[in-house]
């Protein structure tokens, strides 16, 4: 397994082990209110914490798998090298939308690591869980940067994913009525 | 100045191909930076905010939920049932498809996912039965559509977090509607295969209808625990999704056995992407919408068309005509994020329920579902049935008219969205 496939594999295993944790904390604590009639002070404050270290990691690993929609109705009309021209733009404003939001990210974490708040509920400072909006962007500048180097490469690439494709790979395999259906 | 600077850019960003995420963010960036006062730390707060946010909290658990629900075995069951109750209709086999569509949608809220899920076997079996193909497809692009109206709604919970309102209430506000628009396109089937003379299935035995309803039952007690859960004060939107996830993986892993143990890393992750691309959107529709309102935008609309002493019915003209225009070019949570900021405070003086105009909203972006150049059940169904799009575009094209017709329904019978909630709250 190369190292790209395995970087891959860890983000992946990230985002949904994120997920599986914030649903089954949030469950969990209707159950400890219902059944034990008791409840966890620092669940809400995780399951944030966790909701936003999901989205944030969760951007970059979209890129890489085309998860990210868009309009391409108007690209699709163009001819080859303009639209790799066109895609080459939009790419470029992608990463300099990802560097804005990494700097200002980055002015905002430092600014809390420096007053020292704490959490609410949970006794780490806030910085630490804020941490994931700088790390966030920093690797969709890269996966965008990615994106750039393969266009201009000419290599062939997607800045948008394809959602109907992502739909389609529900179709049943079976064209079949249930059985009582077919008479 | 600064909202044309910002619509341009929007505008200029999306049709480049940029991902609508971006699209928004960018545009929202630069005009603060080129006209306002917030700082860059600020504005990056924004962003991290929508993970802060409670309500929004429950669209990963319902897309969880939707993940391990949509499977063909679920359609499969859903189907079965819905041919069992009404199958021996004249035109049978495509008023099931409708309700077999509204039965899917309850369990997974994606419009796209149920025209494919429940259109890849049904449409298939309406042909083989002697019906049209673009009769077949069109009704099941169209009752797709119901996914979003029929509760649980991420579109909904969306709204919700936007204007303060009450999930629950609008949850409770989609059931109504969402049935009286099958009923109507059902009707609108059976009139047309009277005059088609389209075939229809052999009754079921009593004992078959028992059988499919508890087959299909597991996964519909999804909703009675959603909505029941919400209404009896057992737990809020966000915890009730969460019981869902988890009772939806028990049903799918352990009841029904549609996916297998080793699967469920892969639903996992299925999920996880869908939240974040969808979360990835809300995030910067919400910090546009803070432009907007940092722009006094919103108000000074407001104040424009109370100047002009427009009455309540006229507004709702235009809010149809807005929503239409824009659902035929963006995404539904994009849209309700931005418009709702501006459409809320206006519709607040007119008089207009919020739970009121929400569902209109949800209406309307269900018809840009079918409506081209961008009508995602469009191209859905195009993949399922091979056809090209202008094909299922004229497919589509006769039922489209049932939806607007439904639409000014919805909108000036007020009582069919607020009475359910009206009456339990």
């Amino acid at each position: 397994m190369s190292f790209g496939s395995k970087v891959n594999h860890v983000e992946e295993g990230v985002i949904a082990f994120l997920l599986t944790v914030m649903t089954l904390v949030t469950f969990m604590q209707v159950v400890a209110r219902y059944v034990f009639n008791y409840s966890f002070i620092w669940a809400l404050e995780l399951v944030t914490f966790l909701f936003a270290w999901l989205i944030f990691l969760g951007i970059s690993y979209g890129v890489r798998v085309g998860a990210h929609i868009g309009v391409d109705a108007l690209v699709k009309t163009l001819a080859p090298a303009k639209a790799r021209a066109v895609g080459i733009v939009a790419t470029v404003l992608c990463m300099l939308y990802a560097a804005i939001v990494f700097y200002g990210g980055w002015i905002y974490v430092a600014k809390m690591y420096e007053i020292g708040i704490m959490g609410e509920d949970i006794p780490i400072p806030q910085w630490v869980p804020r941490l994931v909006l700088p790390l966030g962007y920093a690797f969709l500048f890269f996966r965008f940067g990615q994106v750039l180097y393969r266009l201009i490469a000419g290599k062939e690439v997607h800045l948008l994913g394809d959602e109907v494709e992502e739909a389609l790979k529900l179709k049943v395999d079976t064209d079949e009525l249930p059985a009582q259906g077919r008479e | 100045m600064t909202t044309a600077a910002l619509f341009v850019m929007l505008f200029a960003f999306m049709l480049l191909g940029m991902p609508v995420a971006v699209a928004l963010g960018l545009s929202s960036l630069l005009t603060i930076l080129v006209f306002g006062h917030d700082s860059l730390a600020s504005l990056s707060l924004k962003l991290f905010e929508t993970s802060e946010h409670f309500t929004l909290l429950a669209i990963p658990f319902f897309i969880l939920s939707g993940a391990f629900m949509t499977t063909g075995g679920v359609a499969k069951r859903m189907i079965r049932f819905a041919i069992a109750c009404v199958g021996h209709l004249r035109g049978g086999l495509a008023i099931a498809s409708v309700l077999a569509c509204m039965l899917f949608a309850a369990v997974s809220g994606s419009s796209p996912a149920t025209v494919v899920a429940v259109g890849s076997i049904v449409i298939a079996g309406m042909v083989r039965a002697g019906y049209p193909k673009d009769f077949a497809a069109g009704v099941v692009c169209n009752a797709g559509t119901l996914g979003i109206l029929i509760p649980p709604s991420i579109v909904m919970v969306v709204y919700g977090a936007a204007t303060e309102t009450s999930v629950g209430k609008l949850f409770m506000a989609g059931v109504v509607p969402g049935i009286v628009l099958g009923l109507m396109l059902m009707t609108a089937i059976w009139v047309l295969a009277r005059i088609k003379n389209l075939p229809r299935q052999p009754r079921a035995s009593l004992n078959e209808v028992l059988v499919a309803a508890r087959e299909s039952g597991w996964g519909l007690v999804l909703l009675v625990i959603i909505l029941g859960g919400i209404y009896g004060g057992i737990f809020t939107p966000t915890e009730a999704a969460a019981v869902a996830a988890v009772y939806s993986f028990f049903i799918a892993v352990f009841v029904y056995k549609d996916i297998g143990f080793r699967k469920v890393p892969s639903v996992l992750v299925d999920a996880s992407k869908v939240t974040v691309m969808l979360m990835f959107i809300i995030a910067n529709a919400l910090l546009f919408a803070h432009v907007l309102t940092t722009e006094r935008i919103p108000q000074m609309i407001a104040e424009h068309i109370i100047a002009w002493g427009m009455p309540s019915w006229g507004f709702l003209i235009v809010v149809n005509i807005l929503l239409l225009v824009a659902g035929a070019f963006m995404e539904p949570t994009g849209i309700i994020l931005i418009l709702a900021p501006i459409l809320f405070p206006i519709a607040t003086k007119l008089g207009i329920d919020p739970v009121h105009l929400g569902i209109i909203m949800v209406v309307n972006l269900e018809i840009g579902m079918v409506t081209p150049p961008i009508g995602l059940n469009l191209f859905v169904t195009a993949g399922i049935t091979k056809m090209s799009i202008g094909e299922v575009v004229h497919a589509a094209a006769p039922w489209l008219m049932v939806l607007l017709v439904f639409l000014v329904i919805v909108t000036y019978i007020p009582i069919i969205t607020l009475g359910l909630p009206n009456l339990l709250f």
